[in-house]
């Protein structure tokens, strides 16, 4: 609960925020800035087979996952 | 470049075509490496398709294996999925139904997402919901139920003790909710903020995994449920027009008491005039035990395990890949235009000591040194 409520109130205070207008985002518009993993980085099924926690990166399939 | 001004890109995107090679080797003789094929067709300007296939091809003598696998022998891995995307009023809303088949392990998937940028296009929400069913299906089954008289399935080793094992082959439901917010802080740095919930239900112990106490092995037994959470950071900033630095935040928690800290470091830069993109990377994990988790058992306790991911480590990953965003590595043979390649090495060590890897029954080794992984990847791709 407690990350819950500090995750909401992340998001509050960043519509604090000033916008950025779409001739401003010549930065943002390069790969190097995409928050897409880059193709080869689906390595997701690698760490949970081998660590105890997942989740918070992206909402994955099942699968067992065990041999990667 | 006009579409990616956008936090998201949406259904509208190109058509693709995607081959990739992955390897993965450790110094736990597990060798798993196999193709991948994606594909994505835009049905119209609002609407896409995707469908994807994957075998991984295994050698393994690892713990969770060894009872069935010695002497490196080899299994397949299936896996196939297809997804549609499609835009309603500002609103992307994607379908996706995953697969995966192997000869003791089936699972099924279906995910819903929606997003909606916001505020002229500096913020982006997003919401995802995974419902997935997984079989287990372990090998020795067929004669402890045949001798209970109860309906054989397809299993073809003789499992041994067969003690504490379920009536019915196990099942374990998954749901799962995530919620996203990414937003344009600056010109040159944006976040993403992450939520997810997973509800675990079932059987979630592994069906190899045997403990020997006094004498006779039992199973490793695991509560049937499990409640995850996950909040995640993402922070980017674009030191030039040409590169940039990420950083990852990741603290997880659930009621198996597991709590675990991952932080993640990038740096991206183009090189050669924008033709290649290098990335490098570095992540640092670090969990604690679950709470049943013991190095000994007197077989009273209601839970207990032979899984070295439920105790107390920590890991680390070094990685970097590099791309050629437009080669013409085929214009001799056909006119097909640029591809793109993307390469890329990963090293992954740390992990668990094995505290009892088991086989027939007896201990055969106490512990050993942590992972030492290597991963390579190679892809090749073709946007029209």
């Amino acid at each position: 609960m407690k990350q819950l409520l500090f995750f909401v109130l992340l998001l509050v205070m960043l519509q604090g925020c000033a916008a950025v207008k779409p001739w401003e985002r010549s930065y943002l518009a390069t790969e190097p800035m995409l928050l897409d993993e880059s193709p080869l980085a689906d390595d997701h099924l690698v760490f949970e087979a081998r660590e105890g926690s997942a989740g918070g990166s992206a909402v994955g399939g099942g699968g067992c996952a065990c041999k990667r | 470049m006009a579409a990616a001004l956008l936090l998201h890109q949406g259904a509208a995107s190109q058509d693709l075509l995607r081959f990739q090679w992955d390897l993965f080797s450790d110094n736990r003789e597990v060798l798993v490496y196999g193709p991948t094929l994606e594909a994505q067709y835009e049905l119209s300007p609002s609407t896409s398709l995707n469908v994807g296939g994957q075998l991984d091809a295994v050698s393994s003598a690892s713990i969770s294996c060894s009872l069935c696998h010695k002497n490196r022998q080899g299994w397949t891995r299936n896996e196939f999925s297809i997804g549609a995307q499609h835009r309603l009023a500002a609103a992307d809303l994607a379908i996706n139904y995953f697969n995966s088949r192997e000869r003791d392990y089936d699972s099924d998937a279906l995910t819903l997402s929606a997003s909606k940028n916001l505020n002229r296009d500096n913020t982006t929400l997003s919401l995802d919901y995974t419902y997935s069913w997984d079989r287990a299906h372990p090998h020795g089954w067929n004669e402890w139920l045949r001798a209970k008289g109860k309906r054989a399935y397809h299993f073809d080793f003789d499992f041994g003790p067969d003690r504490d094992l379920p009536v019915k082959p196990p099942s374990t439901d998954v749901q799962a909710l995530a919620l996203g917010w990414t937003q344009i802080l600056h010109p040159r740095a944006l976040v993403q903020l992450t939520y997810e919930f997973t509800a675990m239900d079932g059987y979630q112990s592994d069906a190899y995994h045997l403990l020997p106490i006094d004498g006779i092995d039992l199973f490793e037994r695991h509560p049937d449920k499990r409640r995850r959470h996950a909040v995640a950071s993402r922070f980017k900033y674009a030191l030039s027009p040409g590169s940039s630095l990420g950083l990852d935040y990741r603290y997880y928690s659930d009621d198996w008491e597991i709590d675990s800290h991952t932080v993640g470091l990038e740096y991206y830069r183009y090189l050669n005039r924008e033709s290649q993109l290098l990335r490098l990377r570095w992540r640092l994990y670090d969990q604690t035990a679950a709470s049943f988790f013991q190095t000994a058992y007197d077989g009273s306790e209601a839970y207990r395990t032979n899984d070295d991911r439920l105790q107390a480590y920590g890991t680390q990953l070094y990685g970097f890949s590099l791309s050629w965003l437009e080669l013409d590595l085929l214009a001799p043979l056909a006119d097909i235009g640029p591809l793109r390649l993307d390469t890329s090495y990963m090293y992954y060590t740390g992990g668990p000591d094995l505290y009892g890897v088991l086989s027939s029954g007896r201990i055969i080794k106490g512990s050993s040194s942590g992972l030492d992984a290597h991963i390579f990847s190679l892809g090749l791709g073709r946007e029209f």
